[in-house]
């Protein structure tokens, strides 16, 4: 298909439609109105006027929002757009250490059964108590929460626990079924607990070495 | 821009590390229950405020608390345990000083609890400035003031156990039976005597990995 060279020329905007001949412009009309369907088609990737509704909100914006509101925008921008983050390996090092000492603070709280601190000793608590039900050990190790249950596996009613103790002297008691307060028969020492009881007195000595 | 979002990161990071965090709840806990009632909650607190007003840690006074609500102790029972125990603990700090650590002043309020006189306490723990020695030590002294043994004697018997190497339970083992001599009928001295000679020395029925 050619195009007349007159028609052409209208199209390239070299001479107006009054200058066509009377033959060519019935065409011309065609090629204006598929020009205009042309122009209405959406452009790819973009909603249709999306570019002059968001360059409308940006000036719209510039023009109404506050200096506060735009850095807070801009900090939002800033912690939530993804970017590249250079680090050296010894700060990565030092982070990933730093995580781990916290996590470790924090599944590891202090208490009578951190096995793993060295500085503590074992203590095997025992008492004979065959007319118990349960007995449970409390002291100044901690906070005289009668938690540190004992167990009585072979059912001979001597009951004990394995507890870790730091070095030092430690005031204890054993709570039979949960209400009656005991000092351990087999203590060296006691002492007056200011309540009308007297509390078992146990020396834990650092291990060799410690 | 860039430094003050440095800044931030770093106060997050900060906020976010939860070993400095025990360390503040401790100092602030409130030991005295609401549950306690009225009129025993503020008398426990003047004592706990007695004791902080002493210069003393107000966490010793709030174990004693623990320990009295943990055995069920009556309220007016608990004001006046927990009274004299301050009383103690503030005649202890002034003997043993005020760098004397929480264990120290444990071992000296039982000495003064038990009659030791605050002036041989301070005797006591000027010649063992170690804790290894004092913290025992002056249980022992203590039992055996109780026991009936003149102070100085009683010193004088739990330094020589000492420089004979004996700590901890050893030492308590040392002391139950000078104590048990006594209480079968022999003298004071010679009850000392015996177990400094080291005749068949009692020894703890703990077992201990």
């Amino acid at each position: 298909m050619t195009v007349d060279p007159r028609l052409q020329e209208w199209l390239d905007g070299e001479i107006s439609e009054d200058q066509l001949p009377l033959e060519l412009r019935g065409e011309a009309a065609e090629w204006s109105a598929l020009l205009r369907e042309l122009e209405e088609l959406p452009v790819p990737g973009s909603a249709p006027g999306a570019e002059a509704r968001i360059m409308a909100a940006v000036r719209r914006s510039d023009r109404e929002s506050p200096a506060g509101a735009a850095a807070v925008r801009s900090w939002a921008a800033w912690l939530v757009l993804p970017r590249p983050i250079r680090l050296s390996p010894i700060v990565v090092a030092a982070t990933l250490a730093l995580v781990a000492w916290s996590l470790v603070r924090l599944v590891a709280p202090a208490g009578p059964a951190a096995d793993g601190d060295p500085g503590r000793v074992f203590v095997q608590f025992v008492i004979a108590a065959p007319e118990a039900r349960s007995v449970a050990l409390a002291g100044d190790f901690n906070d005289w929460d009668p938690s540190i249950e004992l167990s009585d596996p072979d059912l001979d009613g001597v009951w004990s626990a394995r507890v870790a103790l730091d070095p030092g002297v430690h005031e204890y008691m054993f709570v039979i079924d949960g209400s009656e307060w005991r000092p351990d028969p087999n203590s060296l020492s006691y002492s007056d607990d200011g309540f009308g009881q007297r509390n078992s007195v146990l020396a834990v000595s650092p291990l060799e070495g410690t | 821009m860039r430094g003050s979002r440095r800044l931030v990161l770093a106060a997050i990071a900060v906020f976010l590390l939860p070993g400095a965090a025990p360390v503040g709840a401790q100092d602030r806990a409130v030991c005295v229950s609401e549950s306690l009632g009225p009129q025993v909650r503020t008398a426990l607190l003047r004592h706990v405020q007695r004791a902080r007003d002493a210069g003393i840690p107000p966490r010793l006074v709030c174990r004693k608390i623990n320990e009295g609500v943990s055995k069920r102790v009556p309220g007016r029972r608990l004001v006046t345990g927990t009274a004299g125990f301050v009383d103690a603990l503030i005649v202890a700090r002034e003997a043993a000083g005020p760098r004397a650590s929480p264990e120290v002043l444990a071992s000296a309020v039982d000495a003064v609890e038990r009659g030791v006189p605050p002036q041989r306490v301070r005797a006591f723990l000027q010649a063992n400035p170690n804790p290894r020695r004092s913290v025992v030590g002056l249980r022992v002294l203590a039992e055996f003031t109780e026991a009936g043994i003149p102070a100085d004697a009683a010193a004088r018997a739990v330094n020589a156990g000492l420089d004979r190497g004996m700590r901890g339970e050893r030492l308590l083992a040392f002391s139950a039976a000078v104590r048990r001599r006594i209480r079968q009928g022999e003298a004071p001295p010679a009850a000392l005597r015996a177990e400094l000679e080291g005749r068949n020395p009692v020894e703890g029925r703990r077992r201990r990995n």
